[in-house]
């Protein structure tokens, strides 16, 4: 078991590196030249700063000696600077992450409550009008572009009924001491919403389909022939066998939910990680476009890893080793 | 029938998974967004609402990013009239457009307009209870005239310094746009000026920076050292909100005063009534005139220069009276401006003989026909020698107002068919490609030097004068002289004949590197008990210029 | 007694339902070519809410709303297909080599699927289209090469499974080439699963490039594409004009169900055994 995760992290070290050798490539290949980029309209670089960008990026060496200098500098924490910012780029990632894990968080919470339980309602009740109302829910749901959904709850929740503010993460126009926490709670609820009903879908989905099999199997038909109520059968049956995979399941969901947050966080204007990388993407700062890729992949790689882990333990050959 | 599922859930687990998600809240709740920069001087005074009985003296506005500049003559403070609510001027104007001294008592200009003097007012004081001398004025001026970035003041030859408080500026050549220049240079404390002025900038206007935090807000307190009328306001905070924000925080009832942009201007807002304000401040389009391939400067950066299909002559005038300006008001503006056909429109240095009968198709097509552009591939666009009438426009994306005029530019220029490919950016990336293509300009002022900076030679490759890099020396000979004309009234007459003499000119007849379109009108949203007072034609910025008479505003009650 | 194979079953119902999914796909496609471009023409007759003339009304600018969404939803089907016929290429091509030629090449490839896979794939599409100078290149570019990584799998696992069959082996060692075993045997065993494959990517590849133009990624604002669209309406939705968000965005999710929907039923038409799940 430890041997198997040891290989794991190993595996995840080794995508880690090749994640930053791909971005530098795709850096490399590109049109853009990172100095020209850093320059482009600023006008007041100094020539130590642009200086000290140059041996940031190694621009005079090869590009073998230029990945390494960078991926060296990357491991001592040194992520370049942010060009519209101007500060440096860690700092940058640091101050608005904890925004995007309270959203993002929030979301993978809700949605893996909520997305559980009605996975498992449906499975149940299967083939009742109930499982097909979840089923149609969830079918549509999953076709649907998450910021679609967030621009419908906008104009349902802030503009009509007025119950919500219409974006940012403060209130405009209050001194920064004066907000007060649920000022921002209320800022909060319609982005975190919004990011989780995709998530609902999706975990609703797969957990019926591993409810149903489990319904199906053996086991369960001699629980019933034995007497147990349905809802002893799940307690007993049900719940223990499908909740491993559907938290494996929300590990590996992280990719998605990045993602989401990214599009979540521009519709309501909200502050996040996500919404810096929209910024830097869309007015070419490279070094904090490149430093919130790494730390997101980071994030999602652990997911996996996580997730991994997690359906190695469930799968039933392992339990003797367990 | 079974029992609800979710009771099954022990009660740990759901005891833990709400403990969880009020864990995530409280994260959410606690972060703070984007770090803030408070100034030493900052003052906490609650921003709530005040008892109905008291007189409102807090004014919360969102008029757009005013904050370019940081507060600093030297970093821009001031070229877009910024400077009337923190600092005071040598001169300023009245809601008539005639200048009257600020700071100044009066002023007199030699027969050989040489030599200005300015005796001063005794009785101004910075913010910080300091007396503002004719040192300080002396000082802001050397500093602006060695820097030569924001303002140039190459021709002034020396300030000095006068019995009784008095300056006297002596210039090289004469200079007939000083008198506007003297408006927008502020004056800073030389005991108090460093690199650092913008974190703590002291000013002797009616108001002082008390906080500002980037990119959310300024909020500015009432300086009491003010040595004019006393405003009703004592407090102001400025919102730097994207337009839409606004509009949402003014239905909120967060704002007072919010800009809108002509599309919004038909929204109804319980207790605001829309003020339409008419300005110089004008739109067109800026077209490089000379071919692809050279190389020059925008702000210092190296940049390319040209574009092969603008550069036609054809293209341009087809472009000039082609376009339909009524409709494009119309359509985009919802008919809050007027047509435009030079910069300066309704000044005194306006040429009417620049206006054209506008909207002409048959015309337009006729000058392309002329120029050698035909549509051999009936396509919809006309190729000459094998190049296709197309070329790409930048336009700021962050204006709803320049991104409709453009579509609708781009949608009347097909019919004469010529396409634009449109391409929406930020400044900094209109900076570095925009000699190579067309870009939404912008321009106004109450004075002519910008048909100065906009069409002399002389100035291509300094700051973002001249983009199109336009060259005629026929021009740049008139330029000069209505620049170095000794009365108002010379400088006019040269003015006009640079825009078109008869026979050549800058103007959109001539040759036309920027043609212009319309001018808008300010539109703003305020609270209907907001009073703004008289106010001038506005120049160009509409975050700014409101305040020229910020002292006289009211609020009824 | 009508049998039930010759008489109306679940079977004749399904191909029903994918026919009239295709069909409807097909209309918005056609209406898409056959709707005149004067619609987008600017015009006074602006923020009109739905009526007969515009069923889904006009914007700020006078444009008639159902052309331009129609004519962004073909833009959506284009670089849909576009991208995933790129895509499946791409893990045809890849999961075939790590099948075919060896335990090492197997390896490599896994290892860099797991890399792709793990990327959150807006995160990653964004550099790509950055990198690619962004236009509507770079979004085909970005999408292409982000969504591949799962069909490979599929590819890689039912080419091994198929390779080390009995009959492979019997086809061999009579002596046929391998470019003949690839087209008679491994192609039509791998075919559904790449059709089936394609069909259901294309959902995906639409989300992502609506997702992509609303971020601001590779168009100018004239295109009408999905994205454009509902990122613009962005803007006025403090304006209270509810028909520019919801009918383009209504739209959008209906054809990606279609595709959905028809995938699914291909799917479960050619391999009955998964009508079970």
């Amino acid at each position: 078991m430890a041997k198997s995760i040891v290989i794991r992290l190993v595996r995840m070290a080794t995508l880690l590196i090749g994640l930053s050798v791909l971005t530098f490539s795709l850096i490399h290949l590109s049109p853009m030249d990172p100095v020209n980029a850093y320059i482009g309209g600023d006008t007041s670089a100094s020539p130590e700063q642009i200086e000290k960008f140059k041996q940031y990026w190694g621009v005079d060496k090869s590009p073998v000696e230029q990945y390494l200098s960078w991926a060296g500098s990357l491991l001592q924490g040194n992520f370049g600077t942010s060009l519209l910012y101007r500060s440096p780029v860690l700092d940058i990632i640091q101050s608005r992450f904890l925004t995007s894990l309270a959203l993002m968080g929030a979301a993978w919470l809700l949605s893996g409550a909520i997305g559980y339980s009605l996975g498992v309602i449906a499975a149940v009740h299967r083939g009742k009008l109930i499982d097909r109302i979840i089923k149609w829910y969830s079918y549509t749901l999953v076709s649907t572009p998450i910021f679609w959904m967030g621009l419908i709850l906008l104009i349902v929740f802030a503009v009509w009924l007025k119950w919500f503010p219409v974006g940012l993460a403060v209130p405009a126009g209050v001194l920064e001491s004066e907000v007060r926490f649920i000022d921002r709670v209320h800022h909060f609820i319609l982005p975190a919403l919004t990011l989780s009903i995709l998530g609902i879908a999706n975990v609703a989905m797969h957990t019926r389909e591993k409810m149903i099999d489990i319904l199906n199997s053996e086991y369960i038909v001699f629980a019933k022939a034995r007497g147990e109520s349905k809802w002893q059968i799940f307690k007993n049956h049900g719940f223990r066998n499908s909740i491993l995979p559907a938290i494996s399941l929300q590990f590996a969901y992280f990719g998605e939910l990045f993602g989401g947050s990214m599009l979540a966080e521009q519709v309501f204007a909200y502050p996040g990680l996500g919404s810096t990388l929209t910024t830097a993407g869309l007015k070419g700062d490279l070094p904090l476009m490149v430093g919130i890729i790494l730390v997101s992949s980071l994030f999602v790689f652990a997911g996996n890893l996580i997730a991994d882990i997690l359906n190695k333990v469930v799968d039933p050959r392992m339990k003797g080793a367990v | 029938m079974l029992p609800k599922e979710r009771g099954f859930i022990p009660k740990r687990a759901l005891s833990y998974f709400i403990l969880a998600l009020s864990a995530v809240m409280l994260l959410a709740g606690c972060t703070s967004s984007s770090p803030a920069k408070e100034s030493a001087s900052s003052s906490q005074s609650p921003s709530d609402s005040q008892s109905p009985n008291a007189v409102k003296d807090e004014l919360i506005l969102a008029v757009g990013k005013t904050d370019v500049g940081m507060f600093d003559p030297k970093k821009g403070w001031g070229t877009h009239a910024q400077i009337r609510l923190t600092h005071s001027s040598l001169l300023t104007i009245d809601s008539e457009l005639n200048f009257i001294g600020d700071l100044a008592k009066s002023y007199t200009v030699s027969d050989d307009a040489l030599t200005w003097t300015f005796p001063l007012r005794d009785d101004v004081k910075f913010s910080n209870g300091e007396q503002v001398t004719a040192e300080d004025v002396k000082f802001t001026y050397e500093m602006l005239k060695e820097d030569g970035i924001k303002f140039d003041l190459s021709f002034v030859e020396s300030i000095g310094i006068a019995e009784g408080n008095t300056i006297v500026i002596t210039l090289h050549e004469p200079r007939s746009t000083f008198v506007s220049q003297l408006t927008e240079i502020g004056i800073v404390p030389k005991a108090h000026y460093d690199d650092n002025y913008s974190q703590n900038p002291i000013g002797s206007g009616p108001y002082k920076v008390v906080q500002y935090n980037d990119g959310q807000q300024i909020i500015m307190e009432y300086n009491p050292y003010w040595y004019g009328t006393v405003p009703q306001f004592k407090k102001l905070t400025l919102l730097l909100l994207a337009e839409d924000a606004a509009l949402a925080a003014a239905k909120a009832g967060q704002a007072d005063i919010v800009y809108v942009p002509p599309t919004f201007a038909e929204q109804k807002v319980e207790g605001m009534t829309l003020r339409a304000f008419e300005s110089i401040d004008s739109r067109g389009i800026m077209l490089p005139a000379v071919p692809s391939g050279a190389k020059g400067k925008t702000n210092d950066k190296d940049v390319e220069v040209g574009n092969d299909v603008t550069s036609d002559l054809a293209i341009r005038q087809a472009l000039n009276i082609g376009l339909d300006r009524q409709k494009l008001l119309d359509v985009a503006i919802g008919g809050y401006g007027q047509k435009a056909y030079c910069l300066c429109d309704n000044m005194p240095w306006f040429n009417e003989e620049t206006i054209v009968n506008d909207g002409d198709i048959e015309g337009a097509k006729k000058i392309l026909t002329d120029g050698g552009w035909s549509d051999s591939d009936q396509d919809g666009i006309v190729e000459k020698n094998g190049r296709k009438a197309e070329f790409n426009m930048f336009f700021s994306s962050s204006d709803q107002l320049r991104t409709d005029l453009s579509l609708a530019v781009a949608d009347q220029a097909s019919e004469l068919g010529i396409k634009i490919n449109l391409i929406g950016a930020t400044w900094d990336e209109i900076y570095v490609k925009g000699k190579t293509a067309a870009v939404a300009w912008g321009g106004g002022r109450h004075h002519p030097h910008q048909l100065y900076t906009m069409n002399s030679s002389k100035v291509i490759d300094t700051s973002y004068h001249n983009m199109s890099n336009y060259r005629n020396p026929k021009v740049d000979e008139y330029l000069d002289k209505a620049l170095t004309a000794t009365t108002q009234e010379e400088a006019n007459k040269y003015w006009k004949l640079a825009q078109w003499d008869g026979q050549t000119g800058f103007s959109g007849i001539g040759d036309a590197p920027i043609v212009w379109l319309v001018r808008v009108d300010h539109l703003y949203l305020a609270n209907e008990k907001l009073n703004l007072g008289k106010q001038p034609v506005h120049s160009h910025g509409h975050e700014w210029a409101l305040f020229g008479n910020i002292t006289e505003w009211t609020w009824d009650n | 007694m009508l049998s039930v194979q010759e008489g109306w079953n679940v079977r004749k119902t399904m191909l029903l339902l994918v026919a009239s999914s295709a069909a409807f796909l097909l209309i918005l496609l056609f209406l898409g070519f056959w709707l005149s471009n004067d619609n987008l023409r600017l015009s006074v007759a602006r923020n009109l809410p739905p009526s007969w003339e515009h069923p889904f009304g006009t914007d700020w600018l006078g444009r008639d709303m159902f052309t331009r969404t129609i004519k962004g939803l073909r833009l959506s089907l284009s670089v849909g297909a576009l991208a995933s016929v790129i895509s499946v290429v791409v893990a045809i091509v890849m999961g075939t080599c790590a099948a075919v030629f060896g335990k090492a090449a197997d390896a490599v490839i896994s290892w860099i699927i797991d890399l792709f896979i793990g990327m959150p794939h807006l995160v990653f599409m964004i550099l790509i289209c950055f990198i690619a100078g962004g236009g509507i290149y770079g979004i085909v570019l970005g999408i292409s090469l982000t969504h591949w990584t799962a069909l490979a799998r599929v590819v890689r696992s039912e080419v091994l499974q198929v390779k080390n069959a009995e009959y492979i082996q019997i086809s061999r060692s009579y002596g046929k080439s391998a470019w003949y075993i690839a087209r008679k045997h491994i192609w039509p065993a791998i075919f559904p699963q790449i059709l089936i494959g394609f069909l259901l990517m294309f959902p995906h590849v639409i989300l992502h490039e609506a997702a992509l133009t609303f971020l601001g990624f590779g168009l100018s604002p004239q295109t009408p594409a999905i994205g454009i669209i509902l990122s613009e309406a962005m803007s006025h939705i403090s304006t209270g004009k509810w028909w520019l968000v919801v009918f383009p965005g209504l739209l959008l999710v209906v054809v990606i169900k279609s595709f959905d929907s028809i995938g699914e039923r291909i799917r479960i038409l050619l391999e009955p055994a998964s009508s079970h799940e």
